[in-house]
């Protein structure tokens, strides 16, 4: 019998909570730029 | 087999038909099961322990603390990675296929560019399940058009994408969604009563209320201000490799470390040979005005437990971390080189990929000092070379966009394997000689570009490799074996050292691109080398059986 995930496997009925401007501790622009950079060897 | 007679060919031919369509599924099966095997066959499986003898009472007291920690970030990963675990393991029965979604943290294969293994599996989303599946990236862009505000919080590393009732984009913080997160962070407390280093100490408290809030930074910078401590933790959501759709989402992991104070003690004073190694670089003065920080700090360790993202798929054996700019800027790095890992692969994959292909005269330059000298100063030499353009456009990341991370990654090795010549010149460097360091790099190349010809990682040794052989740095015999040529090797790593960093520091997109386009590929020589690899069936990757018993300390202690 094939498999299917469901949409939102594992979350579904949550109801998301909408944040506020400001609580994100990283608003810094260059940070998701930076980690683009692969930070670890294999 | 010929066989005359008609009537018993069609009773054979009955006989087959009616076994056929009564046997098809479970050759189906065995056809799984052997698919299951075959991939389950990729990794070899490592006890992983460390001596344990130099812990004080209070330390080993503390370990299966540490150990509960960072055991809850497997559920938060795999949330983020697929979605409900328990419901995933109870649609497969056989032992192989479920030891393959745990090692995979999901139903695709992470050595195999993440193809689906069970029947029945779409492709992996682009965004993991840090988004909702059927969100568009054009859905996700305009909602921030729409809504402005949102912005912080929907590109935060910390927080997941979801629709509301009524279907509208949203976003929730980590710490609101995984109650592990809290959880954790209460043993960290734990643990942090029992720590006697008072480094160790503030950083086990700051990191459990960052656990508890998402904000990780005074956390980050505690753990950089550690020096004296034996044992560590990384714990939470670190790298965002996961979310291949945006890069925004961190994933959770946690390594338990025990810092092996001996080998550290080597290792420190490189750090602060980095501006005369800059100085040194052999590119003309404006590709090397930029001064190095000599503030990182470089330690070996013994990890004794991988959970989460780092024990996805392939296992890491060196980080750079924090990943957080502003404590980068404020205190630098740490580079932390996981040593048992790094020897187990030495022994599992890399030792058995020079039997095969390295050339017998040379196979002795193979060594586990030269291994971990390679991956070592390739960390230390992201620090070296040009961090912005020469003609003032910008930094090199931002102007090379996706060609930015390959060459980058290329540099470091390159300027590594230079940097290891010019301490072996300068006497700083006396154990081993440099071709242990070229020819173990050499073979350490057919075992990276296993994971991957296409990463970043995987196109910076497509490069080395083929720079290497247009120079005449290595020959290649009729019997497929490899020799490096030590002085060609020498002006080959030079030139290439330069190359990149001129590429580099001219900042010119269209140049990097074109370079890339012409040198990272995988040419048919290559392939049937690799190919050569799979068959003898050496491992590709490591998996480990961890843990407290593994490591002898039951909960009896
Ligand atoms: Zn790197």
């Amino acid at each position: 019998m094939p498999i299917v995930i469901p949409p939102q496997a594992g979350m579904t009925g949550v109801v998301p909570l909408r944040l506020r401007m400001g609580d994100s501790p990283d608003s810094g622009a260059g940070i998701t730029e930076l980690l683009l950079n692969p930070s670890k060897i294999l | 087999m010929r066989r005359s007679n008609p009537s018993f060919v069609l009773a054979t031919l009955t006989l087959l038909g009616s076994l056929c369509s009564m046997a098809n599924p479970a050759a189906a099966q065995t056809d799984l099961q052997q698919d299951y095997q075959a991939q389950l066959n990729e990794y070899s499986v490592v006890r992983l322990t460390a001596d344990l003898s130099s812990l004080t009472e209070n330390e080993r007291k503390m370990l299966p603390l540490l150990i509960r920690a960072a055991d809850l970030m497997n559920e938060v990963f795999w949330q983020q990675a697929y979605g409900d675990r328990t419901e995933l393991m109870n649609q497969v029965e056989e032992p192989a296929g479920r030891k393959l979604l745990s090692i995979n943290y999901g139903p695709w294969g992470r050595l195999k560019g993440n193809a689906p293994f069970i029947d029945g599996v779409g492709p992996k989303p682009e965004g993991a399940n840090f988004y909702p599946q059927d969100m568009t990236k054009e859905e996700f862009e305009q909602h921030l058009k729409d809504n402005p505000d949102d912005e912080d919080a929907f590109k935060s590393l910390y927080t997941l994408i979801r629709r509301d009732r009524n279907g509208d984009l949203g976003a929730i913080w980590y710490h609101d969604m995984f109650r592990q997160q809290a959880t954790a962070a209460d043993l960290l407390d734990q643990a942090a009563e029992l720590a006697e280093d008072d480094g160790l100490k503030k950083y086990l408290t700051l990191r459990a209320a960052a656990l508890r809030t998402d904000d990780y930074q005074a956390s980050d910078m505690a753990w950089l201000d550690m020096k004296d401590n034996t044992l560590d933790i990384v714990i939470g959501p670190i790298e965002n490799y996961e979310d291949a759709m945006f890069g925004y989402k961190a994933a959770n992991e946690g390594f338990v470390l025990i810092k092996d104070k001996e080998w550290s003690a080597r290792l420190s004073r490189y750090a602060q040979l980095l501006p005369g190694l800059q100085r040194d670089l052999p590119v003309p003065d404006a590709y090397k005005q930029e001064t190095p920080g000599t503030d990182s700090d470089l330690n070996a360790y013994d990890v004794i437990y991988y959970a989460g993202d780092c024990n996805a798929g392939a296992k890491t054996i060196a980080i750079n971390l924090p990943n957080d700019e502003v404590v980068q800027l404020a205190k630098g790095t740490r580079r932390l080189q996981l040593k048992n890992a790094m020897q187990a692969k030495f022994d599992r994959i890399l030792n058995p990929i020079a039997d095969l292909l390295i050339d017998e005269s040379q196979r002795e330059h193979i060594t586990f000092n030269a291994f971990f000298g390679n991956t070592m100063f390739h960390e230390v030499a992201h620090g070296l070379g040009i961090k912005n353009t020469i003609d003032g456009s910008g930094s090199v990341r931002e102007v090379l966009r996706n060609h930015f991370s390959a060459l980058e990654e290329n540099k470091a090795d390159i300027l590594g394997l230079y940097m290891v010549g010019k301490l072996y010149e300068q006497g700083e460097l006396t154990e081993g000689q440099v071709m242990d360091n070229y020819v173990t790099f050499m073979a350490g190349l057919f075992r990276s570009v296993r994971f991957g010809a296409s990463s970043a990682h995987g196109k910076a040794n497509m490069t080395s490799f083929n720079f290497f052989r247009q120079e005449g740095a290595f020959a290649r015999d009729t019997s497929g074996r490899y020799r490096v040529d030590e002085e060609k090797m020498a002006a080959a790593i030079a030139k290439l050292a330069e190359r990149l960093i001129t590429l580099q520091g001219n900042g010119d997109f269209g140049a990097a691109g074109e370079w890339l386009d012409n040198m990272a590929n995988v040419s048919p020589g290559l392939q049937a080398d690799l190919d050569r690899i799979n068959a003898q069936g050496i491992p590709v990757d490591i998996i480990f059986e961890q843990g407290l018993d593994v490591l002898g300390l039951n909960s009896n202690e």
